[in-house]
């Protein structure tokens, strides 16, 4: 029984339980698709407008799907009891937090980030910023779901912590999200955007490292 | 607070000397302490509120206790906290089971989270609490009881050389407080030790070595 063992027990009893409630995995999917939908109702039916705004609907909306799973990521182990089960085990804890944020990333930013090209395409963007689209949020989401680890773990002892949560992380998400959506202008623009790329590359390395310490701590002293 | 005398020439499993909890600003306890050798059991008594919960979560490392510290094996758990984990089995208010997860799910998932191999098959472990018949069904569709039975069929695959059990007895029928006392009757006989509180009397038999503590003012 090695340290790797309890982090893929963790891991697989989240898709597991997951895979119980698909309606409850559709939520995020649906979000997303509905918030990008209702943009372009709100305004002139221009395409030029609608590929103006797109990469900022775009990743708002991502960010707000995001957001939407994370208050349940350690909330349901906290009040069943089984969070008492991660703090007590001997693997890291920091360790076991990752894969609770890995299986939150798989369950929503992965789908987001599959479900985005067919949302470009729908707000008008160029077929040739597609790629940078789907690399922007692939490296993007996992950043939205370790920083939200460490908000979700703080408010955990909270009743209704969802508001305080995104009050909270929306901050913490700016430089994502600007980073996100320029690196999707530039594109569109006919601009380089390795730039951001790489910014947000250093950004998503720093969080793995970083955020599930954090995560790990705070869900230790919210528990106490 | 009162402790029955042990036997100072066996070094001790688990022993707090100093011991002070505070909750909310609140003092619960202060100077509170015992040791534990192993092969002996420690039931915590004492009023609703009076800090039990308190204890066995200071003890387990989950909280930590305004003074003092809790020594295993002569070490302090702070210390070596991860090694101390490997030894000891918890269990807590609630038993820790999800809805949608079998019992066989849950023990499974609990013991490769402890990193300790089981010494007992999870299917002879549901067997021993009476869940064989149940070990595929989710357990949002068992009662109470038998959501803490699942819990305790990790207790008896894990076999690991500290219990701390908060309430055991709770929400059992009264096979399942005898079979709690046959466990722990067990557990001692191995030569592990456990530490738990309860409300109900606990039939263990006569051989097996108990200490008493009471928390807070006698009622």
């Amino acid at each position: 029984m090695t340290v790797f063992a309890a982090a893929w027990a963790v891991l697989r009893r989240e898709l597991w339980l997951a895979s119980r409630r698909p309606g409850e995995l559709l939520q995020p999917l649906m979000f997303f698709l509905v918030v990008v939908t209702l943009f372009p109702l709100g305004t002139r039916p221009e395409p030029e407008l609608l590929a103006t705004m797109a990469p900022a609907v775009l990743w708002v909306a991502a960010l707000l799907a995001t957001l939407l799973g994370l208050e349940r990521l350690f909330r349901a182990d906290h009040d069943d009891g089984s969070l008492e089960q991660l703090l007590l085990s001997p693997a890291p804890l920091a360790l076991l937090t990752f894969s609770k944020v890995l299986a939150h990333w798989l369950l929503t930013g992965l789908p987001l980030v599959m479900l985005s090209p067919m949302l470009a395409i729908m707000l008008g963007l160029p077929m040739s910023s597609i790629g940078t689209v789907v690399l922007s949020l692939l490296l993007g989401t996992p950043i939205l779901s370790l920083l939200g680890s460490i908000g979700a773990a703080l408010t955990v002892g909270i009743r209704r912590g969802g508001a305080l949560l995104a009050l909270l992380l929306l901050p913490l998400y700016v430089p994502t999200l600007i980073l996100g959506a320029s690196a999707v202008a530039a594109v569109r623009d006919g601009l380089p955007a390795d730039g951001q790329l790489y910014l947000l590359g250093a950004l998503l390395s720093g969080a793995l490292v970083l955020a599930p310490l954090a995560s790990g701590l705070a869900l230790r002293i919210a528990s106490e | 607070m009162s402790v029955s005398p042990s036997n100072p020439s066996v070094p001790p499993l688990l022993a707090v000397n100093k011991l002070a909890c505070e909750r909310g600003g609140r003092e619960l306890f202060h100077d509170l302490r015992f040791s534990l050798p192993a092969g002996a059991v420690l039931t915590v008594g004492g009023a609703n509120g009076a800090g039990k919960t308190s204890l066995l979560r200071i003890l387990a490392g989950l909280a930590l206790p305004a003074y003092g510290h809790v020594l295993f094996r002569q070490q302090s758990i702070a210390r070596n906290a991860s090694e101390y984990r490997s030894v000891l089995s918890y269990l807590g208010h609630q038993p820790g089971t999800r809805r949608d997860e079998t019992p066989l799910n849950h023990v499974q998932n609990r013991l490769s989270l402890g990193m300790l191999p089981a010494v007992i098959s999870v299917q002879d472990a549901l067997k021993t609490v009476g869940l064989a018949r149940y070990a595929d069904r989710p357990c949002g569709e068992l009662s109470v009881g038998q959501n803490r039975r699942a819990a305790l069929a990790w207790l008896v695959a894990r076999q690991s050389p500290l219990w701390i059990l908060d309430e055991p007895l709770s929400g059992l029928d009264v096979a399942g407080q005898s079979l709690v006392a046959e466990l722990i009757a067990a557990q001692v006989g191995r030569g592990g030790a456990a530490v738990l509180t309860t409300h109900q009397p606990l039939d263990l038999p006569a051989a097996v070595p108990q200490q008493r503590l009471t928390i807070g003012e006698p009622a």
